[in-house]
């Protein structure tokens, strides 16, 4: 087991390296273009944070009967454009999780793309919205038995904006896949700055599909149950959001990065002003 | 010694009158048994005096140790030494049982606790309850079984150490020998850290595990009776129903319902019908 880290600041393509913790901290500047590539029959956990500001093109392969557990965590407090488009190869698998807890005003249009049969992925999204973030998921089922489940968890300060658009398309000929999503958004406003779409679209028989979707206030009596064991309203708030955000942290199997990433998250938490 | 003063309490929910004059005063050492038909207004005592906020006190006093428990926020009522096991305690999805009980210890305290002390008081709670080890690292009450939920309430109170603790239906849940196990927490901590009961409960077998000092009867928002243990005896082996003929006095037919949990999350949920031909599920 070896620990690898790669810094990329202009458009390039790089291999996932099997085994062990591949750390790739993405500089984005202007407008790049980056190429991961999980080789077939590789293994291993991959940590991937964005910095800087401009668009970014990304491209993920994923080979073969590849299996990466993989967290993306936006580092970026300014702008980033984020086009992103995965592919996902015969009998391959992927646990990604997705960390965008920054201050900056973020767009992302991601495909998650099941393109040969046998293919798996589950995502799990973190997100502490504490300015702006449009997001458009999207899982394209191309082939048969392919498999995706988008869990989204959200919290949205108050006077910050999140748009958040998920879809399952199952097409023709993808037979016996499977399509799940679940969006979570606790919004900590009372405006109504807050929108989660969900869409499921099938053209094919034989497959499954589900939706759910809620955005809300903060549970009044979660937040009394912690508070009556002497918590303040606002360290009740900070401990729900945690919980909220905390589990993608569990992508990760280094004890030591995990711990690491487990301070950034309460850290962020911290910064941010809850109420 | 620490007192709880309850002085001609009225709350109402939704504008109906629950509790009508309750006049209550514990202190540490005692245990209360607080008995009576279901919807009389028990739980609504122990929740107004926790600061449930959908309970609005309409008229009288409650006092801790003197000071104005009504103008305190309810973690201010935690802190200060009261505690409420809960009926039906709330699930914390993503919150580790030992994030949330390092921090509800750290909230009275000066400096945070030290993480070997706060793991070897843990794992003191959790070996004196009797509760599966990796309890810690489980997320609070998120797919805990009835009983276990009710444990951990009691491990809650264990650790925080209140003077005056009040329990809801704590013993529904929990099967005879944990029923002993935590009647055995529960009269250790009265005994030796001086700690005062209010004790919600339909039955004698937990009452003969902890021996109440007092027990109370409430009907229609009212305490009308009070004794000593051999008062749930006869509540036992008799029922209400002699209360009523003896007092002159009758349970509402109209007995309030519990509050239920209350779903306050705005849904929304949308499939949208795009693609031609496409098949919409």
């Amino acid at each position: 087991m070896s620990n690898l880290e790669s810094v990329i600041v202009k458009s390039s393509t790089l291999d996932l390296v099997s085994g062990g913790l591949h750390t790739i901290n993405i500089q984005v500047n202007d407008d790049m273009e980056v190429t991961l590539i999980a080789p077939k029959r590789t293994k291993g956990n991959a940590l991937i944070n964005f910095l800087g500001q401009g668009k970014l093109k990304l491209n993920v392969v994923i080979e073969d009967s590849a299996d990466w557990a993989i967290l993306e965590m936006n580092q970026s407090d300014l702008s980033i454009h984020f086009d992103e488009r995965w592919s996902l190869k015969s009998n391959s698998n992927v646990l990604l999780a997705v960390g965008e807890l920054t201050a900056g005003n973020h767009v992302k249009v991601v495909n998650y793309d099941l393109v040969e049969e046998g293919a798996v992925l589950n995502v799990r999204g973190a997100t502490l919205v504490q300015s702006k973030l449009e997001a458009i998921l999207t899982a394209n089922h191309l082939k048969g038995n392919t498999y995706c489940e988008i869990n989204t968890y959200g919290i949205v300060l108050k006077e910050c904006m999140l748009k958040l658009d998920v879809v399952g398309y199952i097409k023709s000929k993808a037979k016996n896949s499977k399509t799940h999503q679940t969006s979570r958004i606790m919004n900590f406003d009372t405006k109504p700055n807050t929108s989660v779409n969900p869409q499921l679209i099938i053209d094919e028989n034989d497959v499954e599909a589900s939706h759910a979707a809620s955005v809300g206030q903060p549970d009044v009596l979660q937040v009394y149950y912690l508070q009556s064991r002497g918590m303040s309203r606002s360290e009740s708030l900070k401990l729900i959001t945690l919980g909220y955000l905390m589990p993608i942290v569990d992508v990760i199997e280094n004890e030591v990065v995990k711990e690491a990433l487990r301070e950034a998250v309460i850290q962020k938490v911290a910064e941010s002003c809850l109420i | 010694m620490s007192v709880l003063q309850i002085k001609n309490l009225h709350v109402s929910i939704e504008n109906k009158e629950i509790l009508k004059g309750v006049n209550l005063t514990i202190s540490t050492g005692e245990i209360h048994a607080l008995m009576g038909p279901n919807g009389n207004g028990k739980s609504t005592l122990l929740s107004t005096i926790m600061g449930h906020p959908k309970y609005e006190v309409i008229e009288g006093e409650i006092l801790f140790d003197g000071e104005n428990v009504l103008e305190m926020e309810v973690d201010e009522r935690s802190r200060v030494g009261l505690f409420l096991g809960m009926q039906y305690p709330q699930e914390v999805p993503g919150v580790t049982n030992s994030d949330f009980m390092k921090a509800a210890m750290n909230a009275r305290r000066e400096t945070p606790i030290n993480l070997f002390s706060f793991i070897k008081e843990m794992e003191k709670a959790v070996k004196a309850l009797e509760m599966k080890p990796d309890l810690a690292h489980r997320y609070v009450n998120e797919g805990f079984s009835g009983g276990e939920k009710k444990r951990n309430e009691i491990m809650q109170m264990l650790l925080l150490k209140p003077k005056i603790a009040m329990l809801d239906e704590i013993d529904s849940g929990l099967d005879i020998d944990a029923l002993r196990i935590v009647a055995n927490v529960i009269n250790d901590m009265v005994q030796n850290k001086a700690m005062g009961m209010l004790v919600v409960s339909h039955y004698e077998r937990f009452f003969q595990l902890l021996i109440p000092t007092h027990t109370h009867i409430m009907i229609d928002g009212r305490i009308v009776m009070d004794s000593d243990a051999s008062l749930v005896s006869r509540i036992d082996a008799e029922g209400y129903e002699w209360i009523e003929s003896e007092l002159g006095i009758s349970i509402p037919d109209d007995s309030v319902e519990p509050v239920k949990k209350q779903v306050l999350s705005v849904g929304s949920c949308a499939i949208n019908e795009s693609t031609k031909g496409a098949k919409n599920v």
